[in-house]
């Protein structure tokens, strides 16, 4: 009876999430696994889908492949060029927000405008904005006699001008949620310090940081994954190019060329995996220390 | 336990999938190969034809598409647009994967080869040589050479579609003002890239550079090197050697006149095209095929353009790039005779003489050519004449598979020269050694 | 007095910040304004001399605009109601029903979330290739009709929805269909929008999986439409702007009537519940 009951409610609760398990049985954790065996592949034929020989190659390959350094390292500068600065920013936006100011949520609404657009047009309007004759930027730079500067043609610029756009189009989604785990933070925390006689700096750094430390750290963990991932924003702003002299090549634009452009689906399959493992890393920090040392309620 | 559980569902899961993507592997079905060829087409077919022309040679295009539509009742071709060459390519790829090929694409030789080593590509031998709807050995001849390079294997597998030729375009009025020749060798190119390159306003930034070039300058190296004496690969296809002493020469010879100011590169702009409607270049290294934008940017501006063949380094030669046209075999015999039939159309003498006239492109017939409609035209517009005069020396770029391996590296080379970072000798023999990994390597993904 | 002076100060900072998270939609809209030749005065005039759509319609006219804007509206519409489907039962499933595996699935769902999409691209390519599905519809939508994020935020939401409601319901006769329809749905009306907000814009954006499914431009979406774009305007900013505009308007405008769900699920999606 039991066991009956058991099993009707098992193929019921199944056929409940059966769509979603279909789909992400097929489309997510299949794919896992055919990329991984992929990755493998070294002697092939893509259009036929046959094997004839598996091995290490792909991953022998690609750590000699002094491009795909070049990729990991230019992969490394993006997200320590954007991730600090995009979090502190947008901290300090989020605390101005939160210090009793009219308009508050107009302000929030505004700078969580470019979070809703396109990154591939709103990429082709950096493009325009980074033009080096004719791009407002410049203009504004130019009113304060500064020299024109070659964002998208100079090497030592372009990863800057990619740096400075993940900004603009992160921060509003990080202000948001910073401005929300500040709104959650216990009024009474503050009163009890104010009490107490404690200084706005002590409160900042006793109280706001520590109450803050997960939102902050979910934040940074989230925009360093999805920094790990840039790929559209290169593609449109340099046009189909990664960058001059390939200062922008990004581990996804790698992924991509060797993909789309070379032939090669078993090194692009073997660069797809390194990538997932350094993704996978951040996400088990993230989980780990999300549990153990910070939490909330 | 917990984790037990988990594992095992993640087991049964992949074995079921893993059997699932089995049945599909079997049914993925070879090309079928059909031995004779239609020769009438009896039902109302529509074709695909993917492209990657834009602006003023698109609408040429269209023109001569649309004709062929109003003549032949029962064919209807598709022009699709896929973006720039590169990716078309990449359209292509993921096309031929998805079984999903067009009946006909512009394609370079260097792409095809992966589509013929898989069997993939139609030979067009067979239709060539039909009697009812092939050519005649006297259309045959009267192909150029250098148009003639669609083989693999003694089969036809490309024809040629759009032809272009590298040439120098000069703005005569500054050449006129300096009082400069034009250049015919490079020693006399050098020369009057220095005289050309002026401060016109005295604010210490010249406002005239003698030479504009491409973005793309690296990829379209190949005819500096063979204007050295040397070739980007050996005639096998089996040794690279765009490092040789005659690649080194080029390398330093384009890059000093850059590095020297008297050359620029286009950077936003991409094309040189553009500085030089603008004034801003006294001369530029461009395709025909850029002509129509060229007309589309001077506009208004009055600039007296005109062309001349390269100069000449130790040898003359000139590069002919653009595309060939190709048919894929994964679709019916009457869909693959339509698509026959609209490039033999393509290719008459009439249609190719118009190509010839309202596109940037070439005639590929000597018929067209020399034709009076033609020569008129030439007459009217001397910039494609002298492009005629380079079909002696004209060669096409290596056909080998993932040959855009070795483009993009010379193009990374160069860049890094031009900075100082590299001298040539370094640059390129790095860049043949990356080559040689990458073309090897692509190899692997077509294996047998 | 000195409240008053750092007050000024935060006002100041935050209106220059807004002023450069606006600045670059005004210079595209001030652009596609523009005539080409205006395009190229120096120095740059953010106000254009006249409002003239001239752009709008040659774009509309050089690339087949309308199909991309149905194509797109058409995916990221169905695949909001799919994916709002999906998430209902499963979240249903995952929050109100007993049954044996289920936390270890919810479990497994929520390791999916790890992957990151690019690891998925090649092969998903291949299976759909050998489902016949590359460039179609079905490939733009199904592989992405299930958010586990939506599950987890929606079963969140139902486990906050008292049991005693469900099981009353049950004693009452009412089928699970029926009682999910009317009583879970209308109580989890704010987070059915936030995830249809979030989905809908998320769908409205993807770039790189439409690029690589599409080869014709019937299948195309906006924003593949604009990247093929580029290569053809090349430097015809004024065009480019245009089109630019017209992808990323109809968002602005959604969030600006739905601001209120889309930022309140953005903050949750933060806080975990």
């Amino acid at each position: 009876m039991n066991n009956r009951n058991t099993f009707k409610s098992f193929i019921k609760g199944i056929l409940y999430i059966l769509p979603a398990l279909v789909i992400l049985g097929v489309f997510r954790i299949y794919p896992i696994l055919k990329s991984l065996d992929m990755s493998f592949y070294t002697k092939y034929n893509y259009f036929k889908d046959v094997v004839y020989e598996r091995g290490f190659d792909n991953f022998i390959y690609i750590f000699n492949d002094e491009e795909f350094i070049v990729a990991i390292k230019n992969t490394f500068t993006f997200v320590l060029g954007v991730v600090p600065l995009s979090i502190s920013i947008s901290l300090f936006i989020a605390i101005i927000l939160n210090s009793q100011i009219k308009f508050q949520s107009f302000f929030r609404g505004i700078y969580f405008i470019p979070f809703v657009t396109s990154i591939v047009a709103i990429s082709a309007v950096w493009r325009w904005i980074y033009n080096s004759e004719f791009g407002i930027l410049n203009y504004f730079l130019g009113l304060f006699g500064i020299d024109p500067i070659k964002w998208l043609l100079d090497p030592n610029w372009a990863m800057i001008s990619l740096i400075i756009l993940s900004i603009w189009k992160g921060l509003g989604y990080n202000i948001v949620i910073l401005l929300a785990g500040l709104q959650n933070i216990d009024k009474q925390y503050y009163l009890a310090a104010k009490v107490d006689g404690a200084s706005k700096a002590q409160i900042f750094f006793y109280i706001t940081l520590p109450l803050l430390s997960p939102t902050i750290f979910f934040v940074s963990i989230m925009s360093m994954i999805n920094s790990f991932k840039v790929f559209d924003e290169v593609y449109v702003l340099f046009d189909k190019i990664p960058g001059p002299m390939g200062r922008c090549l990004t581990m996804v634009y790698y992924i991509y060329d060797k993909f789309a452009n070379e032939y090669v689906y078993g090194i692009a399959s073997a660069a797809v995996y390194i990538l997932f493992m350094i993704v996978l890393f951040f996400t088990i920090i993230q989980l780990y220390i999300g549990n153990k040392k910070v939490y909330y309620n | 336990m917990k984790k037990i559980i988990t594992l095992m569902l993640i087991v049964i899961m992949v074995v079921s999938l893993v059997a699932c993507s089995n049945d599909g592997v079997a049914d993925t079905t070879e090309a079928k190969q059909d031995s004779s060829i239609a020769t009438e087409i009896t039902k109302p077919v529509e074709i695909e034809f993917w492209h990657a022309m834009s602006g003023g040679n698109e609408e040429a295009l269209r023109e001569i598409v649309d004709d062929f539509n109003k003549q032949n009742d029962k064919i209807n071709v598709k022009m699709i647009y896929q973006g720039h060459y590169k990716e078309l390519f990449q359209k292509l790829t993921g096309a031929a994967k998805a079984g999903q090929l067009p009946v006909l694409t512009q394609i370079f030789p260097n792409r095809m080869t992966a589509y013929i080593m898989n069997d993939l590509a139609e030979d067009l031998t067979p239709y060539i040589n039909n009697e009812k709807v092939g050519f005649t050995e006297e259309d045959l001849k009267d192909i150029p050479t250098v148009f003639k390079k669609g083989i693999w294997d003694g089969k036809f597998y490309t024809l040629p579609c759009n032809k272009s030729v590298y040439l120098l375009f000069y703005n005569k009025d500054i050449l006129d003002k300096y009082d400069v020749e034009v250049p015919t060798t490079w020693e006399e190119l050098r020369v009057a890239a220095e005289k050309l390159t002026q401060d016109t306003d005295g604010d210490g930034k010249n406002d005239i550079v003698g030479i504009g070039f491409n973005k793309s300058l690296g990829i379209d190296f190949s005819f500096w090197v063979e204007q050295a004496g040397g070739h980007l690969i050996s005639e096998d296809e089996k040794n690279i050697t765009f490092n040789s002493e005659a690649g080194i020469e080029a390398f330093d010879f384009v890059s000093e006149m850059i590095k020297d100011g008297v050359a620029k590169i286009a950077g936003e702009e991409k094309y040189a095209y553009i500085p030089f409607a603008r004034g801003e270049v006294a001369m530029m290294f461009s395709s025909t095929s850029k002509i129509p934008y060229l007309k589309e940017a001077i506009g208004e501006n009055k600039i007296n353009w005109r062309a001349a063949v390269l100069p000449k380094g130790k040898r003359q030669a000139a590069l002919f790039s653009g595309t060939d046209m190709a048919m894929f075999n994964t679709h019916s015999p009457e869909e693959k005779l339509a698509g026959w039939e609209f490039m033999k159309y393509f290719m008459s003498k009439d249609v190719t003489t118009k190509w010839g006239m309202i596109s940037g492109y070439l005639p590929v017939r000597y018929s067209a050519l020399e034709s009076e409609e033609f020569q008129k035209y030439i007459k009217e517009n001397p910039v494609k004449g002298e492009a005629l005069k380079q079909f002696d020396y004209g060669f096409r770029d290596p056909k080998i598979l993932n040959g855009y391996a070795i483009h993009k590296n010379m193009q990374k080379a160069l860049e890094a020269v031009i900075l100082g970072e590299k001298t040539s000798k370094e640059a390129l023999d790095e860049a043949k050694k990356k080559t040689r990994k990458e073309l090897d390597e692509a190899m692997k993904s077509f294996g047998k | 007095m000195k409240i008053n002076y750092l007050k000024a100060i935060a006002y100041v900072i935050l209106i220059i910040g807004g002023i450069i998270t606006i600045l670059p939609f005004l210079w595209m809209l001030s652009t596609s304004f523009k005539t080409a030749e205006q395009v190229y005065v120096m120095p740059p005039k953010l106000i254009p001399s006249n409002i003239m759509f001239k752009n709008y319609i040659e774009v509309l006219e050089r690339i087949p605009f309308t199909i991309y804007f149905l194509n797109s509206i058409f995916v990221s519409i169905t695949l909001t109601i799919l994916t709002l489907i999906t998430s209902i039962f499963s979240a249903f499933a995952f929050s109100k029903l007993r049954f044996w595996g289920r936390d270890t699935i919810f479990s497994i769902f929520l390791a999916t979330m790890m992957v990151p999409g690019e690891v998925l691209i090649i092969p998903n390519y291949v299976t759909l290739s050998h489902l016949g599905w590359i460039n179609t519809h079905l490939a733009l939508i199904v592989p992405w009709i299930v958010s586990v994020f939506a599950i987890f935020l929606l079963r969140q939401f139902f486990l906050g929805i008292p049991d005693e409601l469900y099981y009353a319901a049950k004693v009452d006769g009412c089928s699970d269909f029926m009682y999910i329809w009317s009583i879970m749905v209308p109580l989890a009306k704010p987070a059915l929008i936030t995830i249809a907000m979030l989905k809908m814009i998320y769908s409205w954006n993807e770039f790189l999986w439409p690029l690589i499914v599409t080869n014709t431009p019937k299948m195309r979406t906006l924003p593949v439409g604009l990247a093929v774009f580029t290569t053809e305007a090349g430097s015809h900013y004024h065009l480019l702007m245009a089109a630019a505009t017209m992808i990323i308007l109809p968002m602005i405008i959604l969030y600006i009537i739905l601001q209120k769900y889309i930022i309140e699920g953005v903050s949750r999606s933060g806080l975990k519940g």
